[in-house]
C-alpha cells in the first residue's frame, strides 16, 4: 500500500504543471518567510516588507492553483537529455569571472572558449584551440582597442 | 504650420553640418553593432561613451548617443529574427514571429519589413515630436502616482497575456519578476531586502545579468542539449531580400498601427520602446482574423513591434527633453549628458536651447534614414557573419555575454549572477514557463512600488483612490479586461496552439 502511494506521488510530480506549481508554492513561501523579517507596515505607510509579502502570498496562491490544474493534465516534464552543455556553460562563466580581473582579457577569453568546448561532445581539439586564440585576439581588438573598455589585457 | 517648418528648418541647418552628420553616422553604426551583439547593449555603451562626449559639443554628443539608442533597436531586431536572441528587451517580442519566419527561410523578408517599418515609424515619430512636444508634455504633467501605478499594472497585464504559456504561468513570471526588481536597497527606508548578505546585491539585481542569463545562456544550453530542433543554417533563413506584395499588404497597416501605439506608450513613463513593442504585438494578435498565425511567422508580429519599438525609443525623448523627466535608463543617461554640458534638462530646453532640441529631433530622422540605407545592403554581410556553425557561434555569444555582464559595473559578481540566471532560465524552460513577462515585471518592479507607496500615502491609505482617478480607473479596467480575455477558452486555445513544446 505504501508502495502505491509513493509511486502515485512520483507519477504526479512528473507532470509538468504539478512540478511547476510546487516550485512556485515553495518560492512564494520563501519570499513570505523573508518578508516576515522586514517591517510590514500598513497600507498608508508601507514598510519594506509589504509588497514582498503580498507578492509571496500571490505567488504561492498561483502555485497552488497550478498544482491542482497540473494534477489533472497529462503534460509531462520534458526529459533532461544531457546536463553537460549547461554545466560547461556555467563553468565557462565562473572561470571568466575568476580570471578576468587577474589574468586579463586575452587569457580569460582563451580559457572560456576552451571550457565552452566541453559543451558539445566530439570536439576537435586543434580546431578549438585555434578558434580560442582567434576569439581572444578579436575580443581584445573589439573591446579594448575599438570600444575602449578599461579592461586589462594581460595579467 | 509655419512654426513647424521654421523649427524643422532650424533643425536641418544644425543637423546637416558635417560634424553632426558624422556623429550621427557613428552613433547609428555603433548602435546597430551593439544592439546585435547579445550581451552588450545601448545602456552599457552609452554609459561607457559618456566620458568620451565630455570633449564634444552637447548637440553632437546627444546626436551620437541618441543614434546608439535607436540604432540598437535595429541591431536587436536582426539577432532576434535570425538567432531567436533578443538583442534588446524590446526585441523579445520580435523573436516570437521573426524567428519562425527565419526558420521558414523568410528571414530576409522579416528583416526588410523590420527595417522599413522602423524607418516609417521614425519618420512619423519625428513629425509627432515636432508638432506635439509641447501639448504632450502638458498632458503627461497631469499624471499622479495612482495613474502611474495603474499604467504599470496595465503593462504587466499585457505581459502576462502575451506569454505563450498559460496565463497563470505568465502571472507567476510577472510576480517573480517584480519581486526580483525589489531585491536590493529599499529606497524609502534604506533597508536591505533579500540580498542574502551579498554586498554586490545592495544595488539590486542588474538587468543585464538577468536578461542575458535567462535568455542567452538558457537558450544556448537548451539548443546544445538537442532538446529543441537543431538550428537551420542561417543562409537558409535569409534566402531572399525581396518582399512579396502580399506580405507588404499585411505588414504596412501593421506598421502604422505599431507606430501609433509606440508613440503613445513611448511618451508615457516607464516604457520607452519596450511597452510599445509588447502592446503592438498583442494588439495585432487580438485584432487579427486568425490569431493562431501568431507565434508561427505572422509578418504583422514583426512589423508592428518593430515600428513600435522605434517609435517608442524616439518618443521616449519627449518627456526628457520637454519635462526633464527621464522615462528609462537611457534617457537618464542622456539627461546626465546634458547636465555635464551645463544644460539643465527641463521645459526650458526647447526654447533656451532651440538649436540643440531641433537639431537632435531632425538628426533622429536622418539617423533612421542612414540605418535604412546602410543596413539593408549590409544584411547579407550580417548574415554571413552570423552564419557560422553553431559550435563556433555559441562560444562567441558566451564570450560577449561574459564581457557584457562584466562591463556594466566592472564586477565579476555580475558574471556569476548571469550564470545563476542561466540555470534559472533552463529550469524555467523545463517547467514550461516563459521568461519574457519576468523581464517586464523586473523592470517595472521598483517604480511600481514607489508609485503605490506614494499613491496610498497621498490618499491616506484609501485604496479607492485608484478608482477615483479617471485615468487610473481606465488603465485598471483595461488591465482586468486583458487578463480576463486571456483566460477565456477561445483565446486560450489559440495561445496553447502557439505554445512551443
Amino acid at each position: 500500500m505504501a508502495q502505491t502511494y509513493r509511486t502515485r506521488a512520483m507519477a504526479l510530480i512528473r507532470r509538468r504543471d504539478v512540478a511547476a506549481g510546487l516550485f512556485l508554492l515553495a518560492f512564494g513561501a520563501v519570499i513570505v518567510a523573508g518578508a516576515a523579517g522586514l517591517r510590514i507596515g500598513t497600507p498608508t505607510r508601507m514598510g519594506a516588507g509589504f509588497l514582498p509579502l503580498a507578492l509571496g502570498l500571490l505567488l504561492a496562491l498561483v502555485g497552488l492553483v497550478l498544482t491542482v490544474q497540473g494534477a489533472r493534465s497529462a503534460d509531462l516534464l520534458p526529459k533532461i537529455v544531457s546536463l553537460r552543455p549547461l554545466i560547461a556553460l556555467i563553468l565557462a562563466f565562473l572561470v571568466f569571472a575568476l580570471m578576468v580581473e587577474e589574468a586579463g582579457l586575452a587569457l580569460s577569453t582563451f580559457v572560456v572558449v576552451i571550457v565552452s568546448g566541453f559543451a558539445t561532445p566530439g570536439r576537435k581539439w586543434r580546431e578549438t584551440v585555434l578558434y580560442a586564440a582567434l576569439l581572444a585576439l578579436f575580443a581584445v581588438l573589439l573591446f579594448v582597442v575599438l570600444l575602449k573598455l578599461p579592461l586589462t589585457v594581460w595579467p | 504650420m509655419t512654426e513647424l517648418f521654421a523649427n524643422l528648418g532650424q533643425g536641418f541647418s544644425v543637423a546637416l553640418s558635417w560634424s553632426n552628420l558624422g556623429f550621427c553616422f557613428t552613433g547609428v553604426l555603433l548602435g546597430t553593432l551593439v544592439g546585435a551583439l547579445p550581451g552588450v547593449g545601448p545602456v552599457a555603451t552609452i554609459a561607457i561613451l559618456l566620458p568620451v562626449t565630455f570633449t564634444l559639443d552637447p548637440t553632437g554628443a546627444l546626436i551620437m548617443l541618441a543614434g546608439i539608442y535607436y540604432g540598437a533597436q535595429y541591431g536587436g531586431s536582426i539577432v532576434a529574427i535570425l538567432l531567436n536572441l533578443p538583442g534588446e528587451i524590446s526585441s523579445v517580442v520580435t523573436t516570437l514571429d521573426g524567428y519562425p519566419l527565419a526558420c521558414q527561410g523568410r528571414g530576409g523578408e522579416a528583416l526588410v519589413v523590420a527595417a522599413v517599418g522602423s524607418f516609417i515609424a521614425g519618420t512619423v515619430t519625428t513629425l509627432v515630436i515636432a508638432v506635439g512636444a509641447p501639448p504632450l508634455s502638458r498632458m503627461a504633467q497631469a499624471f499622479q502616482p495612482t495613474d502611474y501605478f495603474a499604467l504599470m499594472l496595465l503593462g504587466l497585464s499585457l505581459a502576462t497575456v502575451l506569454a505563450r504559456g498559460s496565463v497563470l504561468k505568465g502571472i507567476a513570471m510577472v510576480l517573480i519578476g517584480v519581486f526580483l526588481g525589489l531585491v536590493g536597497t529599499d529606497v524609502n527606508s534604506g533597508v536591505l531586502r533579500f540580498t542574502l548578505g551579498i554586498p554586490e546585491l545592495a544595488g539590486g539585481i542588474g538587468f543585464v545579468p538577468l536578461a542575458m542569463g535567462l535568455f542567452g545562456i538558457a537558450d544556448i544550453a537548451i539548443n546544445l542539449e538537442g532538446a529543441k530542433d537543431t538550428r537551420a543554417r542561417l543562409s537558409a533563413k535569409v534566402s531572399r531580400l525581396r518582399v512579396p506584395w502580399a506580405t507588404w499588404r499585411r505588414a504596412l497597416p501593421a506598421i502604422f498601427r505599431g507606430t501609433g501605439i509606440g508613440v503613445v506608450l513611448g511618451v508615457l513613463p516607464g516604457g520607452g520602446s519596450i511597452l510599445g513593442a509588447f502592446a503592438a504585438y498583442l494588439f495585432e494578435k487580438r485584432s487579427a482574423k486568425d490569431p493562431s498565425r501568431f507565434g508561427r511567422g505572422a509578418i504583422e508580429g514583426v512589423a508592428a513591434p518593430e515600428a513600435a519599438n522605434n517609435a517608442g525609443a524616439q518618443a521616449a525623448f519627449i518627456p526628457m527633453l520637454t519635462l526633464g523627466i527621464p522615462s528609462n535608463a537611457v534617457m537618464a543617461l542622456m539627461a546626465g549628458a546634458l547636465t555635464i554640458h551645463g544644460i539643465q534638462p527641463g521645459p526650458q530646453v526647447i526654447t533656451a536651447n532651440a538649436d540643440l532640441f531641433w537639431g537632435l529631433v531632425v538628426s533622429m530622422w536622418l539617423g533612421n534614414l542612414m540605418l535604412l540605407v546602410i543596413n539593408l545592403p549590409l544584411i547579407g554581410l550580417w548574415v554571413r557573419m552570423l552564419d557560422l556553425p553553431y559550435r563556433f557561434l555559441f562560444p562567441a555569444i558566451v564570450l560577449f555575454c561574459c564581457i557584457g555582464a562584466y562591463a556594466v559595473k566592472f564586477s565579476s559578481f555580475d558574471i556569476v549572477l548571469t550564470a545563476f540566471f542561466g540555470i534559472a532560465g533552463y529550469l524555467l524552460y523545463k517547467l514550461g514557463f516563459e521568461p519574457a513577462p519576468l523581464l517586464l515585471g523586473f523592470v517595472l518592479g521598483a517604480p511600481m512600488e514607489e508609485n503605490l507607496r506614494r499613491a496610498l500615502l497621498l490618499s491616506r491609505g484609501d485604496p479607492m483612490t485608484f478608482i477615483e482617478h479617471p485615468l487610473s480607473l481606465s488603465f485598471l479596467i483595461l488591465a482586468a479586461l486583458f487578463i480576463a480575455a486571456g483566460f477565456m477558452p477561445r483565446f486560450s486555445r489559440v495561445r496553447i496552439g502557439s505554445a512551443e513544446d
